[in-house]
């Protein structure tokens, strides 16, 4: 346990973590999105009912679950540095909000393109597809805000309330979407069927390990470059500076 | 603290008395939106009457934004806020007084006059009476809301834009819960269980918003 916190609580110690373990993140990476991509797009069967269209959710459900996972490692971590006052936690915090931002869009995205074909219709204000819009404002307002305060004190623990607050509202926002969806039109397709075939499914499960891989290597990429500046006085730093020139 | 709420209550009002008729401005700015929409849609009767529960609360809300940024601006800028948060007592009367101050000002005389700009849109009087029923339970859930947006932008810059970025998607839950109210009402399909969640939620906000509200503002201080 003690070497487990040091390793996130010395930012040389977190530094050399991370280098260490980046390329077993990235083999793994590369495994299982080759075997996700050539699975899931060439070998799986067709969808008896959407033809080949159905291929787009080996990208679309592993960044719709990551929009999701990346906001709730972004409230945890929010609280981690507001009651512990861990910087690490903070940096994974402020990394996290554009990276989450992407998935959602990307989610958004590939979701409309699916959308056109199969409802006839680019977007429908249907409940899953409001909140998912409304989780995107929430990390734009989350940037937003961490981008127009100066004060790098202030900015953080703000940021951590920001993301707090939006946490709190999202179940709120379900469930009223729900609500409101009601009154206004039948259920539409139910976009992720359980009883999915097992060669579809696994390829699937392969891309959402892929997917949250690459938001790992990219976080750690980051958290890098970030500690790296933050301890750029430091004499552990300034030794890896002369190393690679 | 009740004593200290009263002072400070008294204090806010005058404050604003001194200030004569600022707080006309959010009403008339809240009747001006109201009015735009009939050029902007249509003035046919039949659709004037559907829309109009959602255009009195999207006005509303945009009257809100126009008056939240200034709830702790000027204590900010002439220091006061910074002797409240340094004071040993509570933050709590603090709070109060403000946002009750602040209801009273700015957010009563618009329900106040949403009677006459529902009747303009040929609301009957039952959607009314429910229109302003979601308005009540849902304007201290705004006002709370709000204040906390304006807590957290309190030291950005340009911070009545952002205001907006932040604190719209949390309104989003409210508007739907009020104006499917309305929706139903004018069905006369039963409202009770959509009324109970507003109401609830307006309990949970008073209850929990302040708190919250009060280490916010206490990071902009320091």
């Amino acid at each position: 346990m003690q070497r487990l916190t040091r390793y996130f609580l010395v930012p040389q110690q977190c530094y050399r973590f991370i280098t260490d373990w980046s390329p077993w993140l990235t083999g793994a990476f590369l495994l299982t999105l080759g075997y996700g991509l050539i699975a899931g797009l060439c070998f799986a069967p067709a969808d008896y009912q959407q033809g080949d269209g159905f291929r787009i959710i080996y990208v679309h459900v592993p960044s719709a679950l990551l929009a999701m996972g990346i906001y709730t490692i972004m409230t945890t971590t929010a609280l981690i540095s507001l009651v512990f006052r861990i910087k690490l936690a903070t940096l994974v915090m402020q990394i996290s909000a554009p990276i989450g931002a992407s998935f959602t869009f990307l989610a958004l995205i590939t979701g409309s393109l699916w959308g056109k074909p199969m409802w006839g219709t680019w977007w429908i204000w249907d409940a899953r597809l409001t909140s998912v819009l409304i989780l995107f404002f929430l990390y734009l307002a989350f940037i937003a805000v961490r981008a127009a305060i100066s004060d790098p004190w202030a900015r953080d623990r703000i940021a951590a309330w920001m993301a707090i607050i939006g946490f709190i509202n999202i179940p709120i926002i379900h469930y009223s979407v729900l609500w409101w969806n009601t009154l206004h039109q039948g259920a539409t397709l139910t976009v992720f069927n359980p009883s999915i075939a097992p060669s579809m499914l696994y390829p699937l499960l392969s891309m959402i390990i892929a997917f949250a891989l690459f938001y790992l290597i990219l976080l750690c990429q980051r958290l890098c470059a970030d500690i790296l500046y933050q301890e750029r006085k430091a004499a552990w730093v300034q030794e890896i500076l002369h190393e690679l020139t | 603290m009740l004593k200290q709420f009263k002072i400070l209550l008294e204090h806010e009002l005058k404050i604003h008395y001194r200030h004569g008729a600022e707080w006309l401005t959010p009403l008339v700015f809240y009747w001006l939106v109201v009015s735009l929409f009939p050029f902007a849609l249509s003035s046919t009767q039949s659709i004037l009457r559907q829309s109009a529960a959602g255009i009195i609360w999207i006005a509303l809300l945009l009257s809100l934004l126009m008056s939240l940024p200034r709830l702790f601006q000027s204590d900010l800028k002439d220091g006061s806020l910074a002797q409240y948060c340094l004071r040993t007592s509570s933050l709590m009367p603090y709070i109060s007084a403000k946002l009750l101050s602040y209801a009273v000002l700015y957010i009563i005389p618009c329900l106040l006059l949403t009677p006459l700009l529902a009747l303009l849109f040929y609301l009957p009087a039952h959607s009314i009476f429910i229109l302003l029923l979601t308005l009540c339970l849902g304007s201290p859930i705004l006002l709370l809301i709000g204040s906390l947006g304006a807590a957290l932008t309190l030291k950005a810059r340009e911070s009545s834009a952002l205001l907006a970025l932040v604190i719209f998607p949390l309104y989003i839950p409210v508007l739907i819960l009020a104006l499917n109210c309305v929706n139903l009402a004018e069905q006369n399909l039963p409202i009770g269980a959509l009324l109970a969640y507003l109401a609830a939620y307006c309990c949970v906000a008073i209850a929990l918003i302040p708190l919250a509200l009060k280490s916010i503002l206490k990071i902009g201080v320091t």
